[in-house]
This record gives structure tokens, C-alpha cells and sequence, in this order.
């Protein structure tokens, strides 16, 4: 074999190892830190327009994930739960500015409840749009669908519905409550629709995540 | 590479056929007159023939109804060179009926007719430049690598300028600006890709034609590259389509206004001397300019009566909103500036910081001049008149703008902008 031809064998060899680890290491972490700041921006949006549900992501994600673990969801799912968990809300900003913050929620009627939960259906309306991001959709689109499909006969319902839309319907609600009505009471609303509004899975597995864990505990000062 | 694409979008140009048929007829005809051939080994041919087909199977998209890459290259610079022209022309339009069939299997998204003959024709051309590259390294010596080396630089270089030419005809963009982005994204590519044609050509002239198989491996390799470049790519443009969606349901009125000044704003800063990749940012910091917008209340900002001034005051706030908005995004870094600025007058009674005419950057003024003609004018379009102003005609606009030129208005900018108008109107 001729020295040139060993030479471009050579090189050849080490540039496909150096390209499988530059896309394969490099590129993958670089579209994950990219994926998460454009996640952040929409956030960063809907908290503007929606003041009132800052932090409300943050929680509803903790939750989320502590929830997935407990019941084994693989890596990819517990990821695309967790964009999800960020992306939810974005069709929020099609909801009119002075229903959310000049109305306290306790005092929405039925048409101000049916108004404010369209947004989930334009969540997944622009969530589809993006190529990217579309295989979210379903989960963003259901995140407020009843387990038992009692607000929308034309929806799927039970199992059915996406996992992670699943989950979301019930950390949502519960962060929701916790936020209105306090931790007790909002447990209460949780067990009372285990197997109706909730999936029975994902609410067993919130209330074992709450009961047993310290997700929602501050560590106080032992001084 | 190929040019590909789905339906048609609106304002995009049908494939330029005209052009490319006599020239792509006359390429194959020179080919198949114009060179010596030599006898094919039958094994050989038939080994290269399946790489070729193989690669088919392995294509990237590289941008949005663009550019198709295939990495069949390697495989017709091997039977360029060990078996003449004909052969090469025959291998890469069997590539091309691979593909077509790859298409009625559902394997790969569909071309067209028109696209088809298009690739075909670019293909014709492109082994003409390189079998007369090839055929000149011939003459000078008589090492068959550097035949082969020759053949990949002149169908490689005629193959990109000429797709590149043809998606800046289908997408009305210039031609410069496509040949960058398609060797920006290809850039580091292209030195791995020659290296992998080189090495099968030297396989074959060392009788290891066995090995040829294994050249599959660096075309993987090179393909999970493309790939995650261009999920990078798409997923810059994924989020301002997002952004720009969301806006738009948060405030229907700017639906078109943004595509227009985005469009105009363009073509402004290429008046005005800015690069073309720069120009292309504008473009983009254009279309997200008002995204603050997203955290104003509609009903204020559709309110027919003059504003009270808290109203104002929190419609203001809309540009700092707008860089708080981007700037999570590295990729934005650029351009956030130029939103939080575009509120900014050169006599200093702009918002949010009330800057001299210095500290504004010109981005930032060419995005004011835009939008607010865009503003002045309105559109015929569903929601695109505002609330609170009849729309003028476009010759009152630039009269305002000129009035407003030098204390609210940037004046060279003013001075561009009226010739893109003027241009326009023409």
C-alpha cells in the first residue's frame, strides 16, 4: 500500500472518530442548552404578560419530576415531561390580559373558566407548529383533561391520554390549589378526584412524592 | 447536493427549468462525446453503483425547503476517474432514480417533476466541470488520486454555486446569502468529504476495492454531523416562529406587519452597506421587535382614545420587556440590544434610556424607520389597520418620516428607506 493512500486512511480514520464525537457529545449538549434558553424565553413571556404565575412553573417541574421518578418514567419521557412542564402555558398568551390579572380566579364564572382553559387547546396548536417541539403536543394540549373525559365527551380520556399530560393535570391542579386554598385543602381536592379528574397513578404517586418526600419542605436552621 | 423542497409556499418562485434544461442538455451531451471512456470492470461497477444507492437512503436536509445533501460524491468521483464521464453521469442519474423510488416507497419526502429535472440538469453541468478539471489534472500527471481530486473540486464547487443559485431564486434571497448559509453549515464538511473521496478512489487504484464498503462509516459519521447542525439551525428559526406566534395571538394586528417590516427592514440595511449575514440578523431582530408586546394589555393597546399616561407608560415598557424576553437565548445576544433600542430617538427623548444619537445602534434605527411607516400605512389585511389612526397613503408617510427625519428618525437611514420605497413603487 502506497504511503499517500495510508496517510488519507489515516486521516480519515481519526477525522470520523473526532466528527462521531464532536456531533454526537459536543452538538447534542449544544442543542440541549439551546433547546432549554428558547423553553426559558417563552416562560420568560407568559410570567410577563401573567405576573401572577411566576413561579408556578418552577413548582409545577419539581413536582413533575419527583412525581415521573416515583413512577419510573424512562429518561426520554422525564425529559420531554419537563419541556412540556414549560411549554404548557403558552398558548396563554391568546387569553385576554384582564381576565387573569385584574380577576381573582375564585371569582371566574363558567364562560371566564372555559375562556381561561382554552389555552391548553392553543398550546398544542402552536407547540405542533414547531417541528422541533411538536411532539409535545398532545401533552400540552390534554394537560387540563379530566382522567374520566367528563368535560369533553369528544377528547380522549383514562389511558388514552398522553402520561405526561396525565401527570401535569394533577401537579397543576395541586399546585394551583396549594396556591389558592393551601397544601391541606388542596390534597383533599386531590384525593377527592383520584380516578375521576385525576389519573389514579399519577395522583397516588404525587400524594407519595408529598407524604414522603421533602420536596416541598424548606430545610430550617438547626442554629 | 441536491435543492429539494415541498409545496410551494406563498412567494416563492417556481424552479428555475428555463435556465437549467439547455444547459444541463448540453452538459451530458459534452460528456458523453467530449471524454475518453474506458471499459468498466464489472464489479467495480456494480459495487460503486450500490454505495450510490446506498447514500440514497442516507440524505440531510440542511434548510427549510432547501438545500438536500446526498453523499454520493466519493463513489462518482471513483468512477469518474476509473471508469470516464459517461460513467459518472450514468452513476449519479441512477442516484436520482434511486431517489424517485425511495419516494414512491415513502422513504423520502417527495421533489416534484420540475425539481427532479432541475437536480438532473445540475448534475449534468456539475460532472462536465468536473471532467474537465479531471481531465486537465490528467494531462499534467498521471497519479490517479489527483484525478480524482480534481474531479471532486470542479463538481463539488459547480454543485453548490449552482443550488445555491437555485434556492435563492426559489426563496427570493440572494444568491450570496444562500451560498454562505450552505457553506456555513457545510463548511467543516466539505474537508472530511473530499478526504473521503480521495480515499476511495485510492482503495480502488490499490485493488482493495473490499474495503470500499466501509466508507460508510465516515458517511455516517458525517451525516449525524449535518444532522444535529441542522437541528441546531432550525431550532433558532423554530423559536422565533414561536415567538412570533405567540405574539400574534396575543395581538392579532401583527399578523403581516412584522413580515413586512422584517422584509423591508432587510433591504434597508443592505442599502445601507451592512453585510449580508448582518442584514439577515436585522431581518430577524425585526420580526421580534414588539415581542415585549406579548406582556401588554390588548385592551390599552387597541384603545381608539389618546392614552392616559400610565397607559403609555406600561405600553413603553414593551422594548425592555422585549430584551428581557430574548435574553435567555445566546443565540439573540446579538440583536436584544436592538430591541431594547428601537424606541430611541437621535434627539435623546426616546425610551427606555433615552439615548444620544451615538449610543443608538443603527440596527436599532433602521427597525424605527421601518416600523413606523409600516404603522402609518397600515395594510389591507384583516386586522391591519390600528385602532387609533386612519391609515395614510404612502406618500404622506415619507413626508412625515422626512419631517421627522433628524430629531425622531435616523436621516441616512430616512434616506435609504425612501429609495427601497421609491425602488418598490417602480
Amino acid at each position: 500500500m502506497g504511503i499517500l493512500t495510508v496517510i488519507i486512511l489515516t486521516l480519515m480514520t481519526v477525522a470520523t472518530f473526532w466528527l462521531l464525537y464532536y456531533s454526537r457529545i459536543i452538538l447534542s449538549k449544544q442543542l440541549d442548552e439551546r433547546t432549554n434558553e428558547s423553553v426559558k424565553a417563552f416562560g420568560t413571556a407568559i410570567e410577563l404578560r401573567f405576573p401572577t404565575h411566576k413561579g408556578l412553573s418552577k413548582r409545577v417541574i419539581t413536582l413533575s419530576e419527583a412525581v415521573a421518578k416515583q413512577l419510573k418514567l424512562s429518561p426520554q419521557q422525564r425529559r420531554d415531561l419537563e419541556l412540556a412542564g414549560r411549554l404548557r402555558d403558552i398558548g396563554l398568551c391568546a387569553i385576554p390580559y384582564r381576565l387573569v390579572n385584574d380577576l381573582p380566579a375564585n371569582e371566574w364564572n363558567v364562560a371566564d373558566k372555559a375562556t381561561y382553559f382554552r389555552h391548553a387547546e392553543v398550546s398544542g396548536t402552536m407547540l405542533e407548529a414547531i417541528p422541533e417541539l411538536s411532539r409535545l403536543a398532545p401533552v400540552a394540549r390534554f394537560h387540563h383533561t379530566r382522567y374520566d373525559g367528563a368535560d369533553d365527551p369528544t377528547s380522549p380520556a383514562g389511558l388514552s391520554l398522553p402520561m405526561q399530560s396525565r401527570i401535569l393535570k394533577v401537579v397543576a391542579d395541586f399546585v394551583w390549589y396549594e396556591r389558592l386554598q393551601g397544601s391541606l385543602i388542596a390534597r383533599e381536592i386531590l384525593k377527592a378526584g383520584r380516578g375521576s379528574a385525576y389519573c389514579p397513578l399519577a395522583a397516588d404517586a404525587l400524594l407519595t412524592v408529598l407524604t414522603s418526600s421533602r420536596v416541598d419542605q424548606r430545610e430550617h436552621s438547626l442554629v | 447536493m441536491k435543492a429539494h423542497g415541498r409545496a410551494r409556499k406563498k412567494g416563492r418562485q417556481p424552479v428555475p427549468l428555463a435556465a437549467l434544461a439547455p444547459a444541463g442538455a448540453v452538459s451530458a451531451a459534452l460528456c458523453l462525446t467530449r471524454f475518453e471512456n474506458h471499459v468498466p470492470h464489472v464489479s467495480l461497477l456494480i459495487l460503486l453503483l450500490c454505495m450510490i444507492g446506498l447514500a440514497q437512503l442516507m440524505p440531510v436536509d440542511l434548510t427549510r425547503g432547501g438545500i438536500r445533501v446526498v453523499f454520493a460524491l466519493p463513489y462518482v468521483a471513483a468512477l469518474a476517474v476509473f471508469c470516464g464521464p459517461t460513467a459518472a453521469l450514468g452513476g449519479d442519474f441512477f442516484g436520482l432514480i434511486v431517489g424517485a423510488a425511495l419516494v414512491l416507497f415513502n422513504l423520502r419526502e417527495p421533489e416534484g417533476p420540475r425539481r427532479t429535472a432541475a437536480n438532473l440538469c445540475i448534475s449534468a453541468i456539475s460532472i462536465l466541470a468536473g471532467s474537465f478539471l479531471m481531465h486537465a489534472v490528467e494531462a499534467a500527471t498521471r497519479r490517479q488520486l489527483l484525478w480524482a481530486l480534481g474531479f471532486i473540486i470542479g463538481y463539488g464547487a459547480a454543485n453548490i454555486v449552482l443550488v445555491a443559485w437555485m434556492e435563492s431564486m426559489l426563496n427570493k434571497r440572494s444568491w450570496l446569502g444562500a451560498e454562505l448559509s450552505a457553506l456555513g453549515l457545510t463548511g467543516r464538511s466539505i474537508a472530511l468529504y473530499t478526504l473521503l473521496g480521495l480515499a476511495v478512489s485510492s482503495l480502488i487504484a490499490e485493488r482493495m476495492q473490499w474495503l470500499v464498503p466501509l466508507s460508510i462509516i465516515p458517511v455516517w459519521a458525517l451525516r449525524t454531523s449535518l444532522l444535529y447542525q441542522t437541528k441546531l439551525y432550525s431550532n433558532y428559526y423554530g423559536t422565533i416562529s414561536a415567538l412570533n406566534l405567540m405574539l400574534q395571538r396575543a395581538h392579532p394586528y401583527t399578523h403581516g406587519h412584522l413580515e413586512r417590516v422584517a422584509e423591508t427592514a432587510e433591504e434597508v440595511a443592505r442599502r445601507l452597506g451592512l453585510q449580508p449575514a448582518r442584514a439577515r440578523l436585522v431581518r430577524e431582530a425585526a420580526i421580534l421587535h414588539d415581542i415585549g408586546k406579548i406582556a401588554v394589555d390588548e385592551e390599552i393597546l387597541d384603545k381608539p382614545a389618546k392614552l392616559t399616561p400610565d397607559e403609555l407608560e406600561h405600553v413603553r415598557l414593551h422594548a425592555v420587556w422585549g430584551a428581557e424576553i430574548l435574553s435567555p437565548v445566546r443565540e439573540f445576544s446579538a440583536i436584544v440590544p436592538w430591541i431594547r433600542h428601537h424606541h430611541e430617538r437621535p434627539d435623546g427623548n426616546g425610551y427606555p434610556d433615552r439615548l444620544s444619537n451615538a449610543e443608538i445602534p443603527l440596527e436599532s434605527k433602521i427597525i424605527a424607520v421601518v416600523d413606523a411607516f409600516d404603522a402609518m400605512i397600515g395594510s389591507d389585511e384583516p386586522n391591519g389597520k390600528r385602532s387609533y389612526r386612519e391609515p395614510m397613503s404612502v406618500k404622506d408617510a415619507l413626508a412625515e418620516l422626512q419631517r421627522c427625519s433628524g430629531t425622531q428618525f435616523d436621516p441616512e437611514v430616512v434616506r435609504a428607506f425612501r429609495t427601497v420605497v421609491e425602488a418598490e413603487v417602480a
